[in-house]
């Protein structure tokens, strides 16, 4: 089992590469789930043509009451099991601690061992803010990072402070960085200023995502780049970072899948 | 407000369990809390805190830490103190507050580990799971640290370890030494009993043993580990009374007749890092049991199930209900007590049973009249100190002579 997470800048694209990588997985018939780790839970929406999964935090609030199997989570576009963890209303409580309490209950209800999937990916909210924001890091969980970046200064900037959390907790067995995704706004030497970010870190560049309308096209429609049109130069490009990333690793129940 | 204590108290919290399990064996146990915080473990939940010389420590965290998530003063003085006391091993747990801002105890003892070359553990408490499900871990975690195969030898008679004992459940009024003599007088060998009045050598000699007594709760899981990697079975029951005595010692020669175990069973795990929403899931009793029991009893459901049998078979009384307020135990611990932990359900259960075998700070659910009907029957881990003097030795015959002249 591979065990992704994806950090980033708030609203520089994480949720729109984790749904496609997890849907471009999928097409090549692996077993995903995706677990959006941020109060906002829009991570997984469009992988349900967009109606949105229950957050585990959610249904403990309405419920009084921890959710079972049948309601921690839905299957979407190719079968990638879609999980929110939710969190507090904005202003109140604890949102990593909501990703830790949703970590429990993953564990405790053996959704992995239920649903035995080759990859888990984990979408976690802008930085690593806190303690909870690096539970999905920790020993156990992920094992890699990829960190979504574009050459803006502030993007750059959060890639380059999630980069310290990951050193700092490097003697601890926590994940490591696999590479980075570039995600374009098409700013001014875009890809020169990430270049020469990777290279100061000594990460690679996974992919190359350029600004696509067609991305913003099947979003508002709940799809995917993959589900919209897999024929698509974008979505080509999600289809070469699943493969990339999963190497040699083959589906495990091959043929299961469509 | 369903969740609301009223009269009622809690139990011992899961770092208590922990510190309690491992307090004999020569580790350096820090508790991971503000300073002061010992007291609350030292004054009430640890009876051996004033005779018994341990290396127990707060490690007096304070907020600038806690802000900055910041564990290496915590580690620096655990590394100075381990340097200069040289312990068998080092426990870290924590209390709620390390918990809530994510921090990762387990983590900061792999990096001790490392740094000291002393072999550390670090356990995930919130200080909201039990003590039980603490000692539970706790004792699983020593197993799996220090119980290396030993060589079969040929020996006539059985062996046995006892697991799953600390003050927290057995005080220290008596309970261990009966069960000593109880298995010395049946002429079984006992190698280890976790973890009272043994010294870690003799734990260590754990795996030489044929059978494993579970007598609590605590002990299952690392029963559970001890079959899985030894092949050696076990046994859960506490011989409460002169029938569990007897009851006890038939099993045991039974269950070691049948030899070790070939096959590898499952580990059970301990219920501390189950979801603590199990604690708001726990208010359901079986309503239809109300107005039922004869005696109702409330506490650790191997020890309420051995006065149960211990009633129904020397006492003859029938309809014996078994509550246990702890919901984060491995529920192969349970064997059909309800779990209850809210006031207002264990009230009505109480109200409607004739008798009620129970801490005595349970008698407040009870209206005045009906108080007579109460049996006091003190337990560390919910009472603390307060009560110590009335706990009898529940352990083998001299129970049935307690619990008649109460009933």
């Amino acid at each position: 089992m591979k065990k992704i997470a994806i950090y980033g800048k708030g609203g520089i694209g994480k949720s729109t590469t984790t749904a496609n990588l997890a849907a471009a997985l999928a097409a090549d018939g692996y077993k995903v789930i995706q677990i959006g780790c941020d109060p906002k839970a829009d991570s997984t929406m469009n992988l349900l043509k967009g109606v949105p999964v229950q957050p585990v935090m959610d249904y403990y609030r309405l419920h009084d009451e921890e959710p079972d199997f049948e309601h921690i989570g839905r299957e979407g576009f190719g079968g990638v099991f879609c999980i929110e963890t939710g969190g507090p209303t904005p202003g109140l409580g604890c949102a990593g601690r909501g990703i830790i309490a949703t970590f429990d209950l993953l564990e405790e209800l053996e959704v992995f061992e239920r649903i035995r999937p080759d990859v888990v990916l984990y979408d976690v909210l802008g930085d690593v803010v806190c303690g909870g924001f690096a539970a999905p890091i920790r020993e156990g969980y992920a094992e890699e990072i990829l960190i979504v970046t574009s050459g803006e200064k502030m993007a750059l900037y959060a890639a380059d402070n999630i980069s310290t959390a990951v050193r700092n907790f490097e003697d601890r067995g926590y994940a490591h960085v696999r590479g980075i995704v570039l995600n374009r706004r098409n700013v001014p030497d875009e890809e020169e200023k990430v270049r020469s970010f990777a290279e100061k870190h000594g990460f690679p560049i996974c992919a190359d995502i350029p600004r696509s309308d067609e991305i913003n096209y099947y979003e508002d429609r709940g799809m995917t780049v993959i589900e919209g049109d897999p024929s698509l130069p974008v979505s080509r490009l999600y289809m070469q970072l699943a493969r990339d990333l999963m190497g040699d690793e083959k589906p495990q129940r091959e043929g299961d899948h469509e | 407000m369903n969740q609301s204590q009223r009269v009622l108290s809690t139990y011992a919290a899961d770092l208590f369990g922990i510190s309690s399990a491992l307090y004999e064996l020569g580790g350096l146990i820090v508790m991971h809390d503000a300073s002061g915080c010992n007291s609350t473990y030292g004054t009430h939940d640890e009876p051996r805190w004033y005779d018994t010389p341990s290396m127990a420590y707060i490690s007096g965290l304070n907020e600038v830490d806690t802000i900055h998530g910041n564990d290496k003063r915590l580690r620096d003085n655990i590394k100075e103190a381990a340097l200069e006391m040289q312990p068998a091993f080092i426990a870290i747990s924590g209390s709620p507050m390390p918990n809530v801002i994510g921090s990762d105890l387990k983590s900061a003892a792999a990096l001790l580990e490392r740094e000291t070359g002393i072999p550390c553990m670090g356990f995930r408490t919130d200080g909201i799971h039990t003590y039980a499900a603490g000692a539970g871990e706790a004792f699983l975690e020593y197993a799996r640290r220090f119980l290396k195969p030993v060589p079969e030898e040929q020996h006539g008679g059985i062996r046995v370890n006892i697991l799953g004992v600390t003050p927290l459940d057995f005080s220290v009024t008596g309970n261990t030494t009966a069960m000593r003599k109880i298995l010395a007088g049946a002429g079984i060998e006992l190698i280890s009993l976790w973890a009272m009045g043994s010294s870690p050598e003799e734990l260590q000699r754990a795996p030489s043993a044929d059978l494993n007594l579970v007598v609590s709760s605590a002990g299952l899981s690392a029963a559970s580990y001890m079959e899985a990697e030894f092949g050696i079975p076990y046994l859960c029951m506490t011989p409460v009374g002169k029938s569990g005595q007897e009851l006890w010692l038939r099993l045991i020669r039974e269950r070691a007749a049948e030899g070790k175990r070939k096959e590898k069973g499952k580990l059970i795990p301990s219920g501390l890092y189950g979801s603590i929403s199990c604690f708001g899931m726990s208010g359901r009793t079986k309503p239809e049991e109300d107005g039922k029991a004869q005696v109702l009893i409330i506490g650790e459901p191997l020890i309420s199930e051995g006065i149960k049998n211990c009633l129904m078979t020397e006492f003859g009384i029938e309809h014996v209900r078994r509550i246990c307020p702890l919901p984060d135990l491995p529920k192969e611990a349970y064997a059909g007590a309800e779990i209850v932990t809210q006031e207002q359900h264990l009230a009505r259960a109480a109200a409607s049973a004739e008798r009620v075998i129970a801490d005595p700070i349970y008698a407040r659910l009870l209206p005045e009249e009906k108080r007579k009907a109460f049996i006091r029957f003190p337990h560390e881990a919910y009472s603390g100190r307060h009560y110590r003097e009335e706990i009898p030795v529940f352990t083998g015959n001299s129970f049935s002579e307690w619990i008649g002249e109460q009933l």
